[in-house]
């Protein structure tokens, strides 16, 4: 690709994301990390002694004045991807947003309805669609090879100090993960039932939802943010179908069929991340975010589709919403409520 | 160079640190939280004739360290930073913020314990922010290790891949003057993406012996695992092969004749218990110990 075709990219917000995309552009041979735009001025001191190339700014718009630019990764605090996107949506340069989408379901609105009306890639930062494992299962699982569906239970384990500060933010990234994995598995939700406590510790920390999939498809949710042992979240889901099971965990996938089926002997059989392919070209600190970042790209080169829009990152905000509301009012809550 | 040991034991499972399942990683949490599950592991390595012990200033690891009867006959491969708990840490602050705290955190203690010790040769190449702060980190990681036997310093994986993506070859030469220079200890990079570090190095004219991913199911061999053997093939770089039973997936008897016959110096193997120290270090010696 030639020096004018590749990416200009700017990162917004140089924290563990910030720094991951950055590496991750930086090695991609179609695109090339121009700037970064940082609050914190010790930071921006390091950027500069680490990335003497880079042009380092403190201001978003100083940075769109000074540096061509076509794409933006918003890797700061939900909070601010709407002022942000705002600000950058005139501006004729793809973007990519960290998850969550925003930090409530109207921003989150808001944002939508700002991307319908342009024609650039918006994504926003899902990774379970590059881990070998996952994909694995899900290609297996849209394939039909548990006939006919009858439920699934999900969880998601780990353990935050209370004292963190950030414990509420990063409990909320994490939820929307996982609740994207699930939505990734089976489709839109039409309706939430959720109550508060933690069904592994039978503390407060965690929830329990019921998900009533448009496919008529019903699933359990359980989540526990306080389970000892949990440092890094764990995610696990057991699909259970007419032909058999299917129990998934980014590390392992374990397919139990009544009988045989394609090239799936009748019992159990095992795939371990090593036996999967990776079609993954560089490996950054955890498997998925080269590829998540270079899909991206790619998408915005008309290479392919984004897996993941800003449509997506709304629906699971409109499900965590949904569920918070039906803890607050002991009822199921139909998604069109969620408004 | 110095000279490394053949086989090395390595302390993945001591630190948490599993890929087969979440199960087998919070059993490695638990069980190796306490020094006594650790020690009797490292006794029958040692005992089995492996010398060699990597591993980062992980506390559990370095209290079964110090009470181990044979340390001063151990040489000690020192992995850093010891980036778990970094990722530990950076979920609060994030990765710079992490940083620069333990940088400033350690300032002082470095000033009263250590003292200054001039680098002539690498500060003039490099910004003295840069010098500060990676000095800073390296004196707080490698004061773990002030009562053992350090041969190696190992920069961990996670560190040398995004110093790779950076491009800055200033990061790696500080690197292996910092450890040359202030340690007088062989520097060694750690990394995930040999079939790219190696011809980066090869292009800065930096020889460093270098810790990579080699297995018979490629697994985490970056770009892929025919670039990485055809880039070994063909290396003059020492080559110390990690995940050789592909996270748990292979069994001795089927990775090691793999790596055999390939150009690798030495290799590290991590163990989870006792029977399976016995087992693995056995057959890595009947393997890699032929002449």
């Amino acid at each position: 690709m030639s020096q004018q075709e590749k990416r200009k990219v700017g990162i917004i917000g140089f924290g563990k994301s910030g720094i991951l995309h950055a590496s991750s552009v930086n090695m991609n041979p179609d695109a090339e990390w121009r700037a970064v735009c940082d609050a914190d001025e010790q930071v921006r001191d390091i950027i500069h002694a680490i990335y003497p190339d880079i042009s380092v700014f403190s201001d978003v718009e100083e940075m769109l004045e000074k540096v061509s630019l076509d794409t933006i990764f918003i890797c700061t605090p939900d909070h601010t991807h709407l002022p942000l996107a705002k600000q950058l949506i005139h501006k004729d340069v793809n973007i990519f947003v960290e998850n969550p989408l925003a930090e409530s379901l109207a921003p989150a609105q808001e944002m939508v309805r700002l991307a319908s009306d342009n024609t650039k890639v918006y994504s926003v930062g899902f990774y379970s669609p590059f881990k070998a494992v996952l994909r694995k299962a899900r290609d297996l699982f849209e394939n039909g090879i548990l006939d006919r569906v009858k439920r699934y239970r999900a969880s998601l384990q780990y353990s935050l100090p209370r004292s963190l500060p950030s414990r509420e933010r990063i409990t909320r990234i994490r939820a929307s993960a996982f609740l994207y994995l699930i939505y990734w598995f089976f489709g839109p939700v039409k309706s939430v039932y959720a109550k508060a406590g933690d069904k592994f510790t039978a503390s407060k920390s965690g929830a329990s939802l019921i998900l009533d999939h448009s496919s008529g498809l019903l699933g359990i949710a359980d989540l526990s943010w306080d389970r000892p042992g949990y440092p890094q979240p764990a995610a696990k889901i057991t699909i259970e179908g007419t032909g058999g099971t299917l129990d998934i965990s980014e590390d392992n996938l374990k397919l139990y069929l009544t009988k045989k089926k394609g090239e799936f002997a009748r019992g159990w059989t095992s795939f371990q991340r090593a036996d999967l392919p990776s079609p993954e070209r560089f490996f950054l600190c955890e498997e998925g975010n080269y590829e998540g970042t270079s899909s991206f790209l790619e998408s915005c080169s008309g290479k392919k589709q984004s897996p993941l829009s800003w449509e997506d990152g709304l629906e699971i905000i409109r499900m965590i919403e949904a569920a918070d509301l039906a803890i607050d009012t002991d009822r199921e809550i139909s998604l069109h409520e969620v408004k | 160079m110095e000279k490394i040991d053949r086989i090395i034991l390595g302390s993945n499972a001591f630190e948490g640190v599993g890929y087969l399942s979440r199960a087998q990683t919070q059993h490695y949490l638990e069980f190796f939280s306490k020094k006594e599950n650790i020690l009797p592991i490292m006794e029958a390595s040692f005992n089995l004739g492996i010398k060699s012990f990597m591993c980062s200033n992980n506390s559990n690891i370095l209290q079964a360290l110090g009470e181990f009867t044979n340390s001063r006959d151990l040489s000690i491969l020192a992995v850093v930073p010891n980036a778990y708990e970094y990722a530990r840490e950076s979920t609060e602050k994030g990765v710079l913020g992490t940083i620069l705290s333990k940088a400033k955190e350690i300032d002082l203690y470095r000033k009263v314990r250590m003292g200054l010790r001039a680098l002539r040769k690498i500060q003039g190449i490099i910004t003295k922010d840069l010098l500060t702060l990676l000095t800073n980190l390296m004196d707080f990681e490698m004061a773990s290790f002030h009562s053992h036997n350090v041969t190696g310093i190992i920069l961990h994986g996670q560190v040398t891949d995004l110093a790779l993506s950076s491009n800055n070859r200033e990061i790696f030469d500080v690197y292996q003057d910092l450890v040359r220079e202030r340690y007088a200890v062989q520097p060694i990079l750690a990394t995930h993406n040999f079939g790219t570090l190696l011809p980066k190095l090869m292009e800065w004219n930096i020889k460093m012996p270098i810790l990579a991913s080699f297995n018979k199911k490629g697994f985490i061999m970056k770009p892929s695992q025919e670039e990485c053997e055809r880039l070994l093939a063909n290396s003059d770089y020492y080559v110390i092969a990690k995940k050789v039973l592909a996270g748990g997936r292979l069994n001795p008897e089927e990775a090691f004749p793999y790596l055999a016959d390939k150009n690798i110096g030495s290799v590290v193997l991590g163990v989870g218990s006792l029977s399976e120290a016995y087992h693995t270090l056995s057959v890595a010696k009947s393997v890699f110990s032929k002449p």
